[in-house]
């Protein structure tokens, strides 16, 4: 019987490790992720790519950034700091706890500044996406958040896609996928066939016990300079227009409470395409 | 056969007599038949992957945090309603920034044993003229390859006939082409690792078993399929101390430590000392020695421990969070009836079972709660496991909704379907080319007690033929898998609702129903091998009873060695006889007799029989009890 650490054994049981080995090592997952843009050089009016449901919905995004006349899928409005009691997290908080701060992180006004909006533009179709610092990011001090405005509408089975800045949007007629429009009731893009087109002023008027919403009562009259500064002319200039007001009631104990909202449409009540807005082409 | 029957058969069609010839080679080349036999598996699989069209399984979400390790992506449509109901088979390249990669949230890739098969699938993808850069169809002619293997593995180490083998083996191969299991072979899941893992570890452990000693060989290949199947998923877990157990019933070949050491060890009497102490010593020095032939297993044990301990160290976080959320919140505060007690008890505050019944992605989520952080901190897979120690009837609930996962067998079609889009099946459609295992696990359907009832048939059965004392070693053998296929079940069973509670149970418990699904065929074999083993019973009594031997045909066959072995038909005795080719003038002793274990040819006439080679697989009948 040859003893065991003799040169002969020797290889065989080194082939043993030598198989084990072949079955583990391939098993190791390698880390692909490679370092991006750091989250703290994010900048406003940047353009992103994300073109896999794990990208698009990653709480961090360190790509770099693509043209913004290249196709995108999201473009940053508003870069500022994660405060209050997530700020002092030592170790980046829960992905949850991100995605439910996000919504008071990123503020509204500076959609409008960002979209070059006036105060008679409102926007819709764009939703805002919060992006956090990694986890190592995180642990080195950065509390950056970058808000991002990612459109609404996609075709299907593809991503959300921008081919443009949206920076000054508002004041290009491409404005018009991103301006809020109605069919009746159902709002939708002004890119689509519509009725009317939003002023953005709404007002309410006072508790109503016995309210009629017989169209005649209507006070138009509240919304017709509002429109005009929409339009940026007089309405006896654009006799093909008309004031066409939304109300939408709300029941109380005191009496019905009517909310006005102000539209503008066709007088002859047809389908229109595009905005009113006076933007270049 | 007769001589008179050997001049019918000269007499016959030529052709039948080549066939006849045909298959007595055949039958006597195991080798080639199950070389065959998995050449054939083979076959069957790919066929019922491809034809008439490819089928998989869709992504429920999974798929992204394995295959993004390979620097891939998948390439499939963005509308949420084809992402379930279709499957997708194409990965491109992509590169992935920061932690996109990786378990959500944490840029940690998760490492699986399926990335070796994904490697070997993203060669094959170019070659075969595949899209992208890995397509799972690849996947899936590599799985039918690997399982072709198997399935010839399986007929070489089974007992019993070649044919039977055979038809045993194909059991299994009808097990694992069923519906249930398939489309993983063609999906960017880890679980077609953990499943042809199981399969080559019952290959491998049963050559184990069927050695009187381990040997490298032997150890090699239950240490790589052991090694392969832990590393599959985490839960995969529950498999290893069987496997320890399993390596450690046979001592090695050859010790481990010289062998004069080892004799010095046996013989040592302890000295001079005192009595306690000398036998102390001798019964260490004996433990030693014995130790010595089973320092391989315990050395190959100890690395496949520490390797599993490894996989599951390198685990994020993230994924102990969300199966502590989901046994919390989606299992105990569902099933129990007072959702606030149930958090005191595991130690978090109760204002957080507005959250019962959610997962952690939820819109009532309890993670954005203040006091989900404590709850983090709190509550671990200890505080769940210490929970059901207390509350001991809560593991009869738990077991309830256990066996329904395993009894539903497949995942439903609206969850993940089979088929790709524009192959004219509906969304969610589910496929059922082969449902053998299917159809069995529809009887079992809503029957709990028939699917345990089973189970403790196959474990009886496979004690019995592991004590029974007329069976051979390789009958054991598979007496000894039918005993570990049936704790594996048991302890998988446990570790999956332990772990993870009921969330995804369907998927979770694919291995439950695999290896239930390989208790047929093991079955089959046991009671197959116990009848044999109570048929030599009997002729052993017959033997013993029987005073005269009637001289009769003796069929003489040749071992490899070339020394005749002798069977005398009516006792089904068979000696390798000392020679003896002196038989005295005028002996009339007659055949069958054995004397001092000599077989004395008579003196006369005797008229010998064709008999056959005898192969490897007889010599060890040979060495049977009674053999």
């Amino acid at each position: 019987m040859s003893p065991p650490t003799s040169p002969r054994r020797r290889p065989r049981w080194l082939g043993l490790w030598g198989v084990l080995a072949a079955v583990a090592l391939p098993a190791c997952a390698t880390n692909p992720n490679i370092a991006g843009v750091p989250s703290a050089a994010q900048d406003i009016g940047t353009c992103h790519r994300n073109l896999t449901l794990d990208d698009f919905y990653s709480i961090s995004d360190v790509a770099p950034p693509v043209p913004c006349n290249s196709p995108h899928q999201s473009e940053t409005y508003y870069v500022g700091t994660v405060t209050g009691a997530l700020e002092a997290a030592k170790q980046r908080p829960s992905i949850e706890l991100l995605f439910h701060a996000a919504g008071g992180l990123c503020p509204y006004q500076p959609v409008l500044r960002h979209l070059g909006a006036r105060p008679r533009d409102t926007y819709g179709n764009l939703n805002p996406m919060a992006r956090f610092p990694t986890k190592k990011e995180w642990a080195s001090g950065v509390r950056v958040v970058r808000c991002d405005l990612v459109p609404a509408d996609r075709k299907a089975d593809e991503p959300p896609r921008l081919d443009i800045p949206l920076r000054d949007i508002m004041a290009t007629s491409a404005s018009a996928r991103f301006r809020v429009c109605r069919n009746g009731s159902r709002q939708l893009p002004c890119s689509q066939p519509h009725q009317a087109e939003s002023v953005n002023l709404s007002y309410t008027l006072p508790a109503q016990p016995n309210y009629s919403d017989t169209p005649g009562r209507l006070p138009v009259s509240r919304c017709r300079p509002y429109v005009e500064e929409f339009l940026g002319t007089s309405l006896r200039t654009r006799p093909d227009l008309v004031v066409l007001p939304e109300v939408t009631l709300a029941g109380t104990a005191g009496g019905v409470i009517p909310t006005v909202s102000c539209w503008v449409g066709s007088k002859a009540g047809g389908k229109l395409t595009g905005t009113l807005a006076p933007v270049s082409p | 056969m007769t001589t008179s029957s050997a001049l019918a058969v000269r007499h016959t069609y030529p052709g039948v007599q080549a066939a006849r010839r045909a298959a007595v080679g055949l039958a006597t080349r195991p080798l080639l038949v199950a070389v065959l036999t998995g050449i054939t598996w083979t076959a069957i699989m790919a066929v019922r992957m491809f034809v008439p069209g490819p089928i998989g399984l869709a992504d429920q979400g999974d798929a992204g945090r394995l295959l993004c390790g390979l620097g891939l992506a998948k390439q499939y449509p963005w509308a949420s309603d084809s992402f379930f109901t279709h499957a997708t088979f194409t990965w491109v390249p992509h590169t992935y920034y920061g932690e996109t990669c990786g378990i959500v949230g944490t840029g940690q890739p998760y490492a699986s044993s399926q990335l070796l098969l994904l490697r070997l699938a993203r060669l094959l993808t170019g070659p075969l003229g595949l899209p992208g850069a890995l397509d799972t169809r690849a996947l899936a002619v590599v799985s039918a390859v690997i399982i072709g293997v198997a399935i010839a593995l399986f007929v070489l180490v089974l007992p019993g006939a070649l044919w039977l083998r055979v038809l045993l083996s194909s059991g299994v191969g009808l097990v694992v082409a069923d519906g249930g299991f398939a489309g993983y072979f063609a999906s960017p899941y880890a679980e077609p690792a953990g499943l042809l893992g199981l399969l080559f570890l019952c290959v491998g452990l049963l050559w184990l078993w069927r050695s009187p000693a381990i040997t490298l060989p032997r150890l090699l290949l239950v240490g790589a399929a052991a090694l392969f199947t832990l590393t599959a998923k985490t839960q995969m877990v529950s498999f290893l101390p069987l496997i320890v157990l399993g390596l450690l019933i046979r001592p090695a070949a050859r010790p481990f430590v010289p062998a004069g050491a080892l004799r010095f060890l046996a013989t040592r009497r302890g000295g001079t000392g005192p009595r306690a102490v000398t036998t102390t010593v001798r019964v260490l020095c004996h433990t030693l020695a014995s130790a010595g032939r089973r320092l391989p297993a315990v050395l190959l044990s100890a690395a496949l421990v520490v390797a599993t301990v490894a996989y599951l160290g390198q685990t994020p976080k993230r994924v102990h969070e969300i199966a502590v959320y989901d046994n919390v919140f989606g299992t105990i505060l569902v099933e129990g009836h007072d959702p606030e007690q149930d958090l005191r008890d595991l130690g978090a505050s109760p204002k957080l079972a507005s959250a019962a019944n959610s997962t952690i992605t939820s819109s009532n989520t309890a993670a954005v709660l203040p006091e989900y952080r404590e709850f983090t901190q709190k509550v671990t897979q200890a505080t769940v496991l210490r929970f059901y120690a207390r509350h001991p009837g809560r593991l009869l609930r738990l077991a309830s909704s256990g066996m329904q996962g395993v009894e539903s067998y497949r995942l439903p079609g609206r969850y993940v379907s089979s088929y790709p889009a524009g192959s004219g099946h509906p969304k969610g459609a589910s496929e059922c080319r082969v449902c053998a295992l299917t159809w069995v696990f529809k009887a079992f359907a809503n029957t709990s007690l028939l699917l345990i009832g089973f189970w403790l048939l196959v474990l009886i059965a496979g004690l019995v033929a592991t004590v029974h004392a007329r069976l051979t070693r390789q009958e054991r053998a598979v007496g000894l898998l039918a005993v570990f296929l049936v704790l594996s079940i048991w302890a998988q069973f446990w570790t999956v609702l332990l772990s993870d509670g009921t969330a995804d149970l369907i998927k979770h418990m694919a291995f439950v129903d695999f290896l239930t699904g390989l208790c047929l065929p093991v079955l089959a074999s046991c009671l197959v091998s116990v009848s044999r083993g109570l048929r030599r019973r009997t002729r052993r009594a017959e033997a013993v009873e029987s005073e005269r031997l009637d001289p009769v045909d003796v069929e003489l066959t040749l071992v490899p060695a070339g020394v005749a072995a002798v069977r005398a038909p009516q006792t089904g005795q068979r000696r390798a006889p000392t020679p003896d080719p002196q038989p005295a003038t005028g002996d009339r002793r007659r055949a069958g007799d054995s004397t001092g274990g000599l077989l004395r040819l008579r003196q006369g006439p005797v008229r010998v029989t064709a008999g056959r080679r005898l192969d490897r697989n007889d010599q060890d009948d040979l060495d049977a009890p009674d053999g």
